[in-house]
Order: structure tokens, then sequence, then C-alpha cells
């Protein structure tokens, strides 16, 4: 049960609901009143094949909105915020499409998501991709604190050149800095 | 497996727009970008549902006065149908038909005014944004054979909600509308 895990400060799991019918079913899986955090202005849709791991990542500025649509999908989180009480806590859950869920991942919490079948996800995001606000480590880092079920992942090549832990802390920490100067 | 055209039809009710939506592979997968902001749609979404539909279901025949709809289907395939209900547009009455598929995935806008009803022979999930929330008040509807439409179903008994089994006929669904787009300010 993901209700119990300690997730983050800001992180946010909700329960969504799904109106049935004979016709199949329905789910509302974003409305913009129920957000306070800055609002997607993209929407992506992430098709993953079985076995494959995305990630781990970390954003200076945008907030993910994630919602697994297809499949099942592991979801490792990182706090790697100095100034938040959770700084450094590790979090992994377990989303299902037969019962949807809304995760919104706030600037600075590291995650990555792992697909033990095909899935499907709906990501939103509140600021366009770009490349600099997208930090990477290897997913197997041991400072993240992650138990993936998954040994040999498929991996993108960026995901697989990645380097360790302390550099994509760094690389964020100098990122906070530089966009407070 | 739906016949229908894949491809563009040739003309398209005033303000309905189908975008190609790319596909960007990488060793795990792949990214398709669904909706950005800069791409200044007519839609700008306040709401996403995402909905899975059995074999032979058609949702439908549903028009809005004030709301956009903006969709894309993620598996199966969509008959998208549409007929254009809005007097002064210059494609007043026209039908088309085209089939969506979550392989090599397009978007469609649908304004308002333009009544459509969305038939799946198989198995399919699709998602769906809206510029304003779902009010009952903007959901008008008419029987989904109603010849006024001038759409042809691949199916003579499909799976139907409640509301569209007991739908009213196309000249009350257009007098609705009328009355609706009038009470906005649309159609002055």
């Amino acid at each position: 049960m993901t209700e119990t895990i300690a997730l983050p400060a800001d992180v946010k799991l909700t329960q969504l609901k799904t109106h049935p019918d004979h016709r199949g079913e329905l789910t509302e899986i974003f409305r913009n009143e129920w957000h306070d955090s800055p609002l997607p202005m993209q929407w992506t849709v992430c098709r993953n094949a079985a076995n494959a791991l995305r990630g781990v990542h970390v954003h200076t500025h945008h907030w993910d909105y994630l919602c697994a649509v297809g499949g099942e999908l592991f979801v490792g989180l990182h706090d790697l915020r100095p100034e938040k009480g959770t700084a450094r806590r590790s979090a992994m859950l377990r989303l299902d499409s037969d019962c949807l869920q809304m995760l919104l991942i706030p600037p600075g919490v590291a995650h990555g998501f792992y697909s033990p079948v095909e899935s499907i996800i709906l990501l939103g995001a509140s600021e366009y991709f770009v490349p600099a606000d997208d930090h990477r480590c290897r997913w197997d880092s041991p400072e993240l604190c992650l138990a993936w079920p998954c040994t040999a992942p498929e991996l993108s090549a960026l995901d697989r050149d990645a380097g360790g832990y302390a550099d994509m802390r760094a690389a964020l920490l100098a990122a906070r800095t530089a966009a407070t100067d | 497996m739906l016949t229908f055209p894949r491809s563009a039809p040739a003309q398209l009710p005033s303000g309905v727009a189908l975008r190609p939506l790319s596909d960007e592979h990488d060793g795990g997968g792949s990214m398709t970008e669904l909706y950005r902001e800069d791409w200044r749609l007519d839609v700008a979404p306040v709401q996403w549902n995402f909905v899975r539909t059995r074999a032979n279901t058609l949702r439908g025949v549903h028009v809005h006065a004030a709301h956009a709809d903006y969709l894309c289907v993620l598996h199966g395939d969509m008959l998208l149908a549409l007929h254009d209900m809005r007097p002064r547009s210059p494609t007043y009455r026209l039908s088309t038909q085209q089939v969506l598929s979550g392989k090599g995935p397009c978007s469609a806008t649908i304004p308002p005014g333009v009544a459509h009803g969305f038939y799946f022979a198989s198995e399919t999930s699709y998602l769906y944004a809206v510029n304003r929330y779902w009010n009952l008040a903007d959901e008008l509807g008419c029987r989904w054979d109603d010849p006024e439409l001038g759409l042809s179903w691949p199916t003579t008994d499909p799976l139907l909600s409640p509301r569209d089994a007991a739908a009213p006929g196309y000249a009350e669904m257009a007098d609705g509308l009328v009355a609706a787009m009038n009470w906005r300010g649309l159609l002055s």
C-alpha cells in the first residue's frame, strides 16, 4: 500500500476516482483547480518497454505530474533539497494503471521510473523540457537508497552514461544557486 | 478492423484540427508530445480525462455550446464522426468521419458547435482535454443514428450510455444548441 510510505516533502500521490459503466470507464485525471503548484505547460505520453528504466533525473525548475495509464510502474524518489526536513529521504512507489493515481514531483526531488511490463505514462511538466534542467545520475547509485526490482534494466544512452550521485547533486545545487543570483 | 480513411479527410468542419504527433524513440520506448501551450491551439485545457472503452461502444452524438475538446487515442482505434451544426459556419452541416489510431497518433481539436460521436470496434483507450470544467448544461446530444447527421456507422447495435440511448432527435439538439449559443452571444 503506497499510502503508508513516507514521501519527500511536497510530493503528492492522489488516488483518482474512476467512473465505470457497461461501456468501460472514465477517470478525471487532472483539473487545474486541484493544484496549488505550477500548472503543466506541456503534456507528454511516454511509452515504456518491459524492463525499461528512465532516470534517475532531477530538475532545478519544473514540477512533474505523472499518471500511469497503462501497465504498472515503479517510481523511485530521493530528496536532494538540503533545506527540507525530508532531505535525503528515499521512497519507492508502485503505480498500477488498474487503480489510477496522480503523482506530483517537485523540483529537487530526484526520480526514476521502472516498467516491469509495458507501460504508458502521461507526464505533465510545469515548464518546457530543456536539457539544462535535467541533471542525471546512475540509477543504481547506492546513495539514492532505492531498492529497484531489477538488476539489468534497459536504459537510454544518456542514462547509461550518467555520472554518479555526487555529480548530480552538485549540478543541481549549482543550478539552484545560479537561478537565485 | 475499422476501414474508414486514416489520412486526413478532404475537408473538415471549420475550426476542427487534426495534428499529427511525432514519436521520439529511444532504447526503452518512445516519447510523444501531446500538448504544449506554445502550439497556440484553440483549446487551453483546464481538465484532462482518461477513458477506457469496450469493443462496440459508441459515445455520442454530443455537441457543446461552450467548451472545446482536444483528444488523442493511446491504444486501439476510434472512429471520429463530426457534423457541423453552426449556422454561420462556412462548413455548416458538413459531416466527416475519420479513424484516429493509437499507432501513429494525432490529436483532434473539436470546437463548440461541432457535433461529435466516437465509435470503438475494439478495446480502446484515449485522453481528452476540455477548456471548461464539465457541466451537464453544456452536454447536448441526439440519437447517434439520426439520419440528419449524415453519418454512416459500421454498427447497428452499439453499447450506449442510458443518456445516449434516450437522446432526442437532431432537431431538438439543433434547437438547444442555437438557444445556448444565442444566450452566450455566439450567434448575435
